[in-house]
């Protein structure tokens, strides 16, 4: 039951990313989740975002996945080496967020040269 | 030690992620997903056709509210302008009528070999850097990668991505867009796209003449036909010691609220 509330809240936060405002929200929450050591639920929101930014968007849902996947490996490196403070925690979200766009641009461009 | 353990099998699970993004990437690639992507597609579209359209609408609102001031003088000057537009229009229509007679005569090839394929616009894309506008229609309508969207003859720009029931455009405005273009002085140059919805036109020769108000025209090629309109020039950047000169392009609609679009499909 939470997991397929958690898959209607990713796909919420998909259609307003597409529609209200350009912030991958979907992004946001898996983040929120994986801070909290809530690593399926995190895992349920990767797949399902990306899956739902993909059909209201046309965009690869596998170079979705990967750019998500890639943003939470910096995530949580950059967890690693910044003191445990609520000041740090939402620095380094908006610092993923922003990277976010920059590891999709990345992936895409890896997976077109390797095709 | 068990919080050590959980974030190395993080990392795992999401290198894990990496791998199987990468065979959904091809797999995509070659259209496996469309049977699954076409069906929630039926489904999601109309929902996002009705929230775009209460948003549009929403913003419109606030931005009449805002602009009120400016209304009255602008409602005057489209009065005049439109006086003048009209005379244009019927001297055009003889033009026009003449133009058609002599084809015929001659035989040639009339304009029009393409189709129109309408579409509504249901949302844009979450890449910030990218300027992509998303429709209802896809491969299924007949959409296909690289065809030309206009509103009238007004050139939009390209389909970038085709999903099942669904396309992105990618608009003039985008900064990987590079079309040659020419403006109504017969004066050539490349437009593209620039950070933040700017158009520029450039490398234009700087002995020419560019006047702010000009209007730039597509060049044709590229599948892109001759005669589309770009936008008008607002404002012209010279500097003497450069070799080109350049010149911001204001498209003549604004492509953030449009509804309905036009795909130039080959019948």
């Amino acid at each position: 039951m939470t997991n397929v509330l958690l898959v209607l809240i990713a796909s919420f936060l998909g259609l307003i990313q597409t529609v209200v405002l350009p912030i991958n929200f979907a992004l946001l929450l898996i983040l929120i989740l994986v801070s909290a050591n809530r690593i399926q639920a995190g895992l349920v929101v990767t797949i399902a975002g990306s899956f739902f930014l993909s059909i209201f968007t046309n965009i690869n849902f596998g170079i979705l996945l990967i750019s998500f996947s890639l943003s939470l490996i910096i995530y949580l490196i950059i967890r690693k080496y910044t003191p445990d403070r609520v000041i740090f925690r939402y620095t380094t979200f908006v610092s993923v967020l922003i990277i976010w766009e920059i590891l999709f641009q990345f992936s895409n461009r890896v997976f077109e040269s390797f095709l | 030690m068990r919080r050590l353990d959980l974030k190395r099998s993080l990392y795992k699970i999401f290198i894990v992620l990496i791998v199987v993004g990468f065979l959904f990437a091809v797999l995509e690639r070659v259209g496996a997903m469309d049977p699954i992507k076409g069906p929630v597609q039926q489904v999601t579209i109309p929902i996002q056709i009705g929230l775009f359209q209460v948003r549009n609408n929403i913003s419109n609102f606030f931005q009449t509210l805002t602009e009120v001031g400016d209304l009255r003088n602008k409602n005057l000057q489209l009065e005049e302008e439109n006086a003048l537009l009209k005379a244009e229009n019927q001297k055009l229509k003889e033009l026009s009528k003449e133009n058609q007679a002599l084809r015929e005569q001659i035989g040639a090839s009339i304009e029009g070999k393409q189709g129109l394929l309408v579409a509504k616009t249901i949302g844009f894309s979450p890449i910030v850097s990218k300027k992509l506008l998303i429709i209802d229609k896809g491969k299924l309508e007949g959409v296909e990668k690289g065809m030309v969207v206009v509103v009238r003859n007004i050139f939009i720009g390209r389909i970038y991505e085709v999903s099942p029931h669904s396309s992105s455009i990618q608009l003039v405005s985008d900064p990987d867009t590079k079309i040659a273009a020419i403006t109504d002085k017969n004066i050539r140059g490349i437009v593209s796209g620039q950070f933040g919805a700017e158009i520029e036109l450039r490398e234009v020769v700087q002995g020419k003449s560019l006047n702010p108000g000009d209007l730039v025209f597509t060049i044709g090629g590229s599948d892109i036909p001759r005669g589309l309109v770009i936008g008008e020039i607002k404002e012209v950047k010279k500097v003497e010691r450069e070799l080109f000169q350049r010149a911001t392009v204001k498209p003549l609609i604004e492509q953030d609220k449009l509804s309905n679009i036009f795909i130039l499909i080959d019948k």
